[in-house]
């Protein structure tokens, strides 16, 4: 059976509804029953540990969960993930986009006034992501279809650049 | 009486050439400054914590570095992560902190008193840069930056300078309060939003399109 994974990513904060949401056995089955047959949760500065193995990592029904805190870079868990289920940071979203995963974003209701649901919110009208709460994960996960996500156009950082110098007086005489 | 007439007289046009001058700088608001013929723009760079920091980097790595040279990097006080944003993206980085504005959660009233710390803060720094350009893009951090940086551009010690604002792109429906408070300000010499609905409800700011 070919790898695939599920990551889990909570930023530099702690999102322990999610986590918790995650570690349920039911979900656990529900991923395997889908065909994940990796887990794989960042759990940044979170209180509560996924899987009671001191290693951090167990095994439930077939899928293989391991945790971690955190890393100087998710880059490649991120590349090899399959599907990404992330905190509403818009580092994580843009990233992953990026790397063209399916991506849930699951909305943190205890950080208030949490702006970053606009851009969620925004990007899962035009069909890039999926977003919702730790309490509807499991429903959400069981009526995905990641196919019908759009592919997210990656945007370019130069069409600042060009505004700025022409602002600044770089009438376009390129200086390099 | 003559006194108290003199003395009003005085404040009456130190107020009207403060109108004019404010006019005069709002006037300029998103024109481009002339041709600086290839000579390097001295910027200052205030790098907001969290996302604002990632949206930053990503907005400096396209910038032509030729250009945009000597580079100051400010910071909040005690915000290491930014702080090693900027150390990774710079071998030899000069980097100022400042008091931050605003804690997540602090209320808006006690927020005033630590911007107001902030901007003397800012002012010695501002003073001795003299930058031509700050680049911002939030949160609260920039804006004793921008006042300090405003002040001096006032009253003459320092003209030059313009203030770029580049709202987050987490912003999709309505603009932060950073950006609405240099947007009608019109402290910001231009403010771009990064969802082309912000333009419909902020006539002044601009949308270039996608920059992430």
């Amino acid at each position: 059976m070919s790898k695939k994974s599920v990551l889990v990513v909570v930023g530099t904060t702690k999102f322990e509804d999610l986590i918790k949401a995650v570690s349920e056995k039911r979900f656990q089955k529900l991923l395997f029953s889908k065909g994940y047959t990796h887990l794989n949760i960042q759990i940044g500065h979170g209180e509560y540990t996924p899987a009671n193995s001191e290693s951090g990592s167990g095994r439930e029904e077939g899928l293989i969960v391991d945790w971690f805190r955190f890393k100087p870079t998710l880059a490649s868990d991120m590349t090899e993930a399959s599907l990404i289920i992330s905190h509403g940071g818009s580092g994580t979203i843009f990233e992953s986009l990026s790397l063209r995963k399916a991506l849930i974003v699951v909305i943190n209701e205890t950080l208030m006034n949490n702006h970053q649901t606009e851009l969620a919110s925004r990007l899962a009208k035009d069909g890039h992501l999926v977003y919702t709460f730790s309490k509807s994960l499991y429903e959400t996960i069981e009526t995905l279809d990641p196919g019908t996500l759009k592919p997210y156009e990656q945007g370019q950082p130069s069409l600042f650049a060009d505004h700025l110098d022409k602002l600044m007086g770089f009438n376009g005489d390129k200086t390099d | 009486m003559a006194a108290f007439l003199t003395l009003f007289t005085f404040l009456f046009i130190i107020a009207l050439l403060c109108l004019f001058r404010f006019l005069y700088l709002a006037s300029r608001y998103g024109k481009p400054s002339p041709n600086r013929k290839g000579r390097p723009c001295k910027t200052m760079i205030v790098v907001g914590a969290g996302g604002h920091g990632m949206e930053m980097t990503r907005l400096l790595s396209s910038l032509n570095k030729k250009q945009y040279k000597p580079r100051i990097y400010v910071v909040a006080q005690k915000d290491a992560m930014s702080r090693n944003k900027v150390e990774k993206l710079e071998s030899e980085p000069v980097i100022w902190g400042i008091m931050r504005a605003r804690e997540v959660g602090q209320s808006y009233i006690s927020s005033v008193f630590t911007t107001l710390g902030g901007f003397f803060h800012s002012l010695p720094l501002l003073l001795q840069a003299r930058p031509e350009l700050i680049l911002c893009n939030g949160p609260g951090t920039c804006i004793p930056v921008c006042l300090a940086g405003y002040l001096f551009k006032f009253i003459g010690v320092n003209s030059k300078l313009r203030l770029v604002y580049v709202e987050s792109v987490c912003r999709t429906e309505k603009l932060s309060l950073s950006a609405i408070l240099l947007y009608y300000s019109y402290i910001a010499d231009d403010i771009i939003v990064q969802w082309p609905q912000l333009v419909e409800k902020y006539s002044r700011t601009k949308y270039l399109g996608r920059l992430f």
